[in-house]
């Protein structure tokens, strides 16, 4: 019994570790081959022919931009649908079958959401190979995860407490606005966060709708063209001179600590609203 | 001001409810008098939450619930086309099994509850909101010097009182009480059933209680359901000491139940 207790026990630690070690050589390789290049003419330079002047501030920028109009649009979306199935919706088949249709959309992948962008958004609303194209494909593929996350924030929240509200008098809508809402909150934001940052490390669908890999200006709006930090590697990975792959690692680092540090400002928010609500 | 006639009268007609296929209530004719505690007993699954649910038209919540008959507060007919639900439940306040505070909100706020979601909030009369309702739930003295802390933070019995005061803030007349004191212990418990009879000078109270020895203590009138249908409704004392009906009788020596 002791020595099978340890053999799992065992088991159980390297299935841990390898994983871990895979992920350190990894990162160890990328820093290594990312150092170099990682000079503040890199961050705030424009692409370049030539590997050693190319720069990257156009795949920040642009997907920066990308990540602030995607929230603006899927998130408001997101949670009205969740909170129209989960709080208001009547039919239960209806509501039944919309949910199989959401978890199948979630996995589609994510190409297919590109080539729906460029028909519908590109070309049908005639928005063009621009930001605002770009976001919208984005916020339809981090939709279905936002509305599913939402709608498993809004079943924790205690039936209790909207009998609550309910026997106080308020209405369906004043339940969800000032009780359901407020505790959701922090599991809402949980699930937003996941979704949005696979979307910006996300390069298919934006390949596809045609961002643009060499642009040697910012956008100056959302209809304007952009790039974005991961066409950008792409870019740089399928060239043939050895230089770009380190640009490449560079970019890669960049784009890591950048999807980082907005986990951290959107946990940081999440925790705070949490505590203020204790 | 003048005097108010006694307020808050239910007349129960003929009402049958059921969830989905299951009839749950049948022909209960019951009426509850005004400022008088009435006392629902009976055996678990005997209709009595069910009951003073369609009380509050809350009973309708539950998907696939329905109802029949006519329920009259003070003449009306709560279930006339016309009459907003969420409006006689202002009138008909509810209070809950388990004590149900809510969680994001401090004491004072909790109290202010019902009038910030209704929209009823007035800022200025807030303080006074807030006094009287604690005061009307036994509560003031213990929590005055903390109305900031969470409400959560309460021991079990006080925030069942402060349950009472959030529903006492929006000023209903009937206050419905589904085993308010299941979840607490003993001296929680005489603490509310104090609460009570301070409560019924100005409420209608309805009380939904599995305890016997609670309905004696604190009703004026009890009625017995079994099965969903009531059995014997009078005098709380000529019920427990000479009931009318065999069943009665043998639920109350405890023959079942």
């Amino acid at each position: 019994m002791q020595t099978r207790e340890r053999l799992f026990r065992i088991l159980c630690v390297s299935c841990l570790a390898l994983p871990l070690l895979m992920l350190a050589y990894l990162l160890g390789r990328l820093v290594v081959d990312a150092w170099p290049r990682l000079t503040m003419a890199f961050l705030t330079g424009f692409p370049s022919r030539r590997a050693e002047d190319a720069g990257i501030l156009p795949g920040i920028v642009g997907s920066l931009y990308l990540i602030l109009l995607t929230i603006a649009l899927a998130l408001p979306v997101g949670v009205g649908a969740a909170l129209y199935l989960e709080e208001f919706g009547q039919r239960r088949r209806l509501a039944q079958l919309i949910e199989v249709n959401i978890a199948n959309l979630a996995g589609v992948p994510s190409i297919i959401y590109g080539l729906l962008g460029l028909e519908v958004f590109v070309r049908f609303m005639g928005l063009g190979r621009s930001l605002i194209a770009g976001a919208a494909t984005l916020a339809l593929l981090v939709l279905p995860v936002i509305i599913m996350s939402t709608r498993e924030a809004l079943r924790t929240v205690p039936d209790s407490l909207r009998e609550a509200a309910v026997g106080l008098g308020a209405t369906r809508w004043q339940v969800v606005r000032r009780i359901v809402l407020p505790q959701a909150v922090p599991g809402i934001m949980t699930g937003s966060i996941l979704a949005v940052s696979r979307a910006i490390g996300e390069t298919a669908p934006l390949v596809v709708i045609g961002a643009l890999t060499f642009i040697t200006f910012l956008p100056d709006g959302p209809t304007a063209p952009f790039t974005a930090l991961p066409i950008q590697i792409f870019n740089w990975v399928s060239r043939p001179q050895a230089a770009f792959a380190a640009n490449a690692a560079a970019g890669i680092l960049v784009l890591m600590v950048t999807l980082l540090a907005l986990n951290a400002v959107a946990i940081y928010l999440r925790e705070r609203m949490q505590r203020s609500h204790r | 001001m003048n005097t108010p006639a006694a307020n808050g009268r239910f007349e129960v007609t003929d009402l049958d409810a059921w969830f989905s296929k299951k009839q749950v209530l049948k022909h209960v004719e019951l009426a509850l008098p005004a400022r008088r505690i009435t006392a629902i007993i009976g055996p678990s699954g005997c209709g009595k939450s069910t009951f003073i649910r369609c009380l509050n038209r809350m009973h309708e919540l539950v998907p696939e619930a329905r109802l029949a008959g006519r329920v009259l507060l003070d003449g009306a007919d709560i279930y006339a086309p016309g009459v907003d639900p969420v409006l006689l439940r202002r009138r008909v306040g509810m209070v809950f099994q388990k004590p149900n505070p809510f969680p994001t909100m401090s004491i004072r706020d909790n109290v202010l509850a019902g009038l910030r979601l209704t929209g009823a909030y007035d800022r200025g009369r807030a303080d006074s909101v807030v006094e009287t309702a604690l005061r009307g739930a036994a509560l003031w003295d213990e929590v005055k010097d903390r109305l900031d802390e969470p409400g959560v933070g309460l021991s079990g019995g006080q925030q069942q009182r402060l349950c009472i005061a959030r529903t006492l803030a929006v000023e209903p007349e009937v206050v419905l009480m589904d085993e308010p004191c299941s979840a607490l212990d003993p001296i929680a418990t005489a603490r509310i059933e104090d609460l009570m009879s301070e409560l019924k000078a100005r409420y209608t109270l309805v009380i939904v209680t599995h305890n016997m020895q609670q309905a004696a203590r604190v009703s004026d009138r009890t009625a017995f359901f079994l099965d969903g249908e009531l059995i014997e409704v009078a005098e709380t004392n000529s019920l427990f000491t000479s009931p009318q009906d065999r069943r009665t009788e043998d639920y109350i020596t405890g023959k079942f139940g």
